[in-house]
């Protein structure tokens, strides 16, 4: 039941004529499915490192009060 | 009876710790499933005698669409539960699912376009079960709008919850248009009840590409509720000490460790 059903790469390419149809589908699966998982995995870095910069600006200016505190 | 898991259930941060396991072992999962299943329809089902080698898009596009159908129930059910119940994950996970449900949406009407030039003569038709999938992208798409557009977030939750359980009624729709209407789509070729009337040898990869979507849906929804966890939980005090252990790990460059 379970055999490569095409004679050769090239023939497995064409798929008799209908291989512009199933390979473009093909790369369009890859293509959407590749972005739903990439996208919300580069989002959610990109908010950690916002909360990161959020942080440190927070600390600096509470360094900075400080600082200002000590002067007087 | 203790409800404890459902109010756990509920909480982000038990969801966002969880998560953390499970991806490890299901977004591997999903994508050995998908390539396995993918080459098996592609390369060893073997020809349909009417439609040639164009049917294989069946393992790409049959699966997406069912996915599409689910997602919107999945979406709707989130939705409903947010609105009885007032927690606050249901709702996370109802934003995160429109976009998915969008683009495998996308997906079925691109690979099902490109199936209907070699075998209906057509990139389109306003057939019944197209008309409708359209109608399914423009609910997706108005449910991702509308999560934006408000400026308050309870409204936007509670909007898209009314407007996603509402969009239900297309659901069985979809599923039934090919049976209530002439249709130039084939009747299923699997169901619930009663024998499939596609030969094993077909079947086989077909079902193993529906698991591989299944496991891959899974893996993009809890990718992307996450996105919307660190989002909206970016002031409580676990998402900063998440943050910072995220830095300090940088820093001493370990890679490797999970999102």
């Amino acid at each position: 039941m379970i055999a490569f059903r095409f004679s050769s790469l090239t023939d497995f390419m064409h798929m008799g004529g209908h291989g512009i149809y199933v390979w473009s589908c093909a790369f369009i699966a890859l293509a959407i499915l590749t972005a739903l998982l990439v996208y919300p995995v580069l989002m959610a870095r990109s908010q950690l490192a916002h909360i990161q910069r959020l942080q440190a600006m927070q600390k600096m200016q509470q360094a900075r009060q400080q600082q200002a505190h000590s002067n007087d | 009876m203790s409800w404890q898991w459902f109010h756990r259930l509920g909480s982000p941060r038990w969801f966002y710790e969880k998560t953390d396991r499970w991806l490890k072992w299901l977004a591997p999962l999903s994508i050995v499933l998908m390539l396995v299943g993918i080459s098996w329809g592609f390369g060893f089902a073997p020809i349909d005698s009417k439609q040639g080698d164009s049917y294989r898009i069946i393992f790409i596009h049959m699966p997406a669409a069912a996915l599409a159908l689910v997602g919107y129930y999945i979406m709707a059910i989130a939705g409903a539960v947010g609105l009885i119940w007032r927690m606050k994950l249901p709702f996370m996970v109802m934003k995160s699912a429109a976009p998915i449900g969008a683009a495998l949406t996308v997906l079925t009407l691109a690979t099902g376009s490109l199936w209907g030039h070699p075998t209906w003569g057509t990139f389109w038709e306003w057939d019944a079960r197209n008309i409708f999938m359209l109608v399914l992208l423009f609910l997706y798409a108005g449910i991702v709008v509308l999560a934006q557009v408000y400026p308050s977030r309870d409204a936007a939750d509670k909007a898209c919850a009314i407007l996603a359980l509402v969009g239900t009624i297309n659901v069985p729709i979809i599923y039934k248009s090919v049976d209530w209407w002439y249709s130039l789509h084939q009747p299923a070729s699997i169901k619930l009840t009663g024998s499939a009337s596609i030969h094993p040898s077909m079947l086989y990869p077909l079902l193993l590409c529906i698991l591989a979507y299944y496991c891959f849906y899974s893996t993009a929804l809890i990718l992307y509720t996450r996105r919307e966890i660190l989002l909206r939980e970016a002031r409580t005090s676990w998402v900063i000490q998440l943050a910072q252990t995220r830095l300090a790990r940088r820093k001493a460059n370990v890679t490797g460790e999970g999102l």
